[in-house]
């Protein structure tokens, strides 16, 4: 009996020491990748060939100046935090008002325009981008900050709406009726109190937008053709293609560092938003 | 008399300021919507029936002989099968590799549990271009870390040019794209194991089942539909998240052997200016979507109600 229980002791603690051996190797498997390619991008481009694991020598921070003005990466840098700022204004414009009426009001019609916009999560943004910017070159908007935006905006909807919908109707109700018994109009019911009380889904989804619009890539690198125009991901990936003809290196790792660097913030600033609430926006 | 004549007045306008307000809220967003997301999908559906070259605004009818090129286009069934591979192998591996990070992440022995999950969130958190530039170096055969650390161990006969390599490079790329997205999965599973009743553990326990057995009679039926919500949203992500995995890390090479159908239509379209035929392989995209949607929500119901 008591040998029993010993074996059963090993055992569950062998079992325990597992589970913390695969749940540490598997955080390694993340965290070293990252710390690599930040000990490259301050590697000096000599010793990047030659010495794969070691720490820097000397810190080679002109990789990333090189990287920010030769490469135009600081240009870029720029160009994507205006997109970024401008597309999160106009979602929230467009997005909350909407939101607040299909999660609130009941409608004619109101289910029908809710399933048709959570329809967007089936539809491949690659098959509509074609005649999206065939629109846009109709409208004279390619290669322009305005045309990619109003892309954004639109590839941005479907998750919006479905997430702050559903976050105005799990909040309770009773202020708002209150208020309109008061004898507040509907506007400045939804204004001075439906909104305030959705502060935390605003804040989450502004959160992952600001994040989604940072880290696109295939609607920018499509709609921004010259070089000065692009956002940041697409100029960091335009180094890497042309990296055959000028080799440098550590300039290459040093602009894939200050993309990773922006998202680091974001995450770190507002991780509590991002992780607590990506399973409430993502999936329910 | 008076107060009356409002009351009513106040009324009539009580019902118009509701539909007004419905109206100016819901109408712009809903308009724009449609627009820009449920128009251009049904105007490249129909463009596959013409072929337009991009010079001028004329577009010639040419009913099915876009399909018709496409039935023949022998990259296209590679992109086809590359496509297929990659998302079923990501949403597999997605899964299973999700479900078992979460079930032990979710065993109450465990300390640093917000540690952990902030961690394995973070690639998700990246630009998929991060992602892929990060994999490109480490699998590069001069610089990357993957070959160093193989002859490091010993094991020279296992080093590739990863993504050179036919028989290498699909694999190469499903990690990467694994790598970069089983996060939000693993915090999505989480969240719902947490949130099944602890007692119907216990009761399994007294009944004698063991942690395996708990997982697959407990755990399982329990969490059913959030794992068939997850797996279509990861499939469907998968099939547009390929694009910029492959366009980034191979561009399709070697010989196609990574064309997807993202970047070959992306290639056709805006390298080549063949607008209808690439909406011909845009609608092939949309099929496999909508394919798959239905077979998974076919599958995991069947299976969800088997227990």
């Amino acid at each position: 009996m008591r040998h029993t229980g010993i074996y059963k002791k090993i055992f569950s603690l062998a079992g325990s020491v597992l589970i913390k051996a695969i749940l540490c190797f598997y955080a390694l498997t993340i965290i070293y990748p990252i710390f690599w390619s930040l000990m490259m991008a301050l590697k000096p481009n000599s010793q990047i060939f030659s010495d794969l694991w070691g720490l820097p020598h000397s810190l080679a921070w002109d990789n990333f100046a090189r990287a920010w003005a030769a490469s135009k990466i600081g240009r870029n840098f720029l160009n994507t935090v205006y997109i970024d700022v401008i597309t999160n204004v106009l979602i929230l414009t467009v997005c909350i008002p909407l939101s607040y009426t299909l999660g609130r009001y009941k409608f004619k019609g109101r289910r029908l325009i809710k399933a048709i916009i959570v329809s967007g999560f089936l539809f491949p943004s690659m098959t509509a981008l074609i005649t999206q910017y065939l629109g846009l070159m109709r409208l004279g908007l390619t290669d322009t900050f305005t045309g990619l935006i109003i892309l954004y905006l639109a590839v941005s909807i479907t998750f919006s709406v479905f997430m702050l919908s559903n976050f105005f109707a799990g909040i309770p109700s009773e202020f708002e009726e209150a208020a309109r018994i008061e004898g507040c109009g509907h506007w400045r019911t939804m204004l001075s109190i439906g909104i305030p009380m959705a502060a935390p889904g605003i804040t989450t989804l502004t959160v992952l937008q600001v994040l989604s619009v940072w880290n696109e890539y295939q609607i920018a690198l499509t709609v921004l053709k010259s070089p000065e125009k692009r956002t940041i991901a697409v100029g960091v990936t335009n180094m890497l293609s042309d990296i055959q003809e000028y080799t440098d290196w550590g300039a290459v790792f040093a602009a894939s560092v200050i993309l990773m660097s922006m998202s680091f913030l974001i995450y770190a600033v507002f991780q509590r938003q991002i992780s607590d609430n990506v399973t409430m926006g993502g999936i329910k | 008399m008076r107060t009356v004549e409002r009351k009513k007045g106040g009324l009539r306008t009580k019902t118009f300021d509701r539909n007004l307000f419905i109206l100016l809220t819901v109408l712009p967003g809903f308009i724009f919507f449609c627009l820009t997301i449920i128009l251009p999908n049904i105007l490249s559906i129909a463009l596959s029936f013409f072929k337009w070259k991009g010079f001028t605004w004329s577009f010639q009818w040419v009913g099915i002989q876009n399909f018709q090129k496409l039935f023949r286009d022998q990259i296209f069934y590679k992109a086809l099968y590359n496509n297929i591979f990659l998302a079923v192998v990501n949403v597999v591996l997605t899964l299973v590799v999700a479900l078992f990070i979460a079930t032990i992440l979710s065993n109450r022995s465990i300390k640093h549990v917000g540690f952990f999950r902030s961690i394995f969130y973070f690639p998700n958190v990246m630009s998929i271009v991060v992602v892929s530039m990060l994999w490109k170096f480490m699998y590069d055969p001069q610089l990357g870390i993957i070959n160093a650390a193989l002859r490091g161990i010993g094991l020279e006969d296992l080093v590739r040019v990863w993504l050179g390599d036919i028989h290498t490079v699909k694999p190469a790329l499903a990690v990467t794209q694994l790598w970069g997205g089983v996060g939000l999965y693993i915090l999505i599973y989480l969240t719902a194991i947490r949130s099944v009743n602890l007692s119907l553990y216990e009761a399994a326990s007294i009944d004698g089942a063991g942690k395996i057995r708990q997982f697959f009679s407990v755990t399982l039926p329990i969490i059913g539909p959030t794992i068939k919500t997850a797996l279509i949203y990861n499939m469907a992500h998968t099939l547009n998240g390929s694009f910029a995995i492959v366009k980034i890390m191979t561009n399709g090479a070697p010989n196609n052997e990574s064309t997807v159908l993202t970047t070959y239509m992306y290639t056709k379209t805006f390298g080549l200016g063949d607008y209808g035929y690439g909406a011909t392989i845009g609608v092939f995209v949309l099929a496999i979507g909508f394919i798959m949607y239905f077979l998974i929500e076919k599958l995991v119901k069947s299976e969800h109600y088997e227990n």
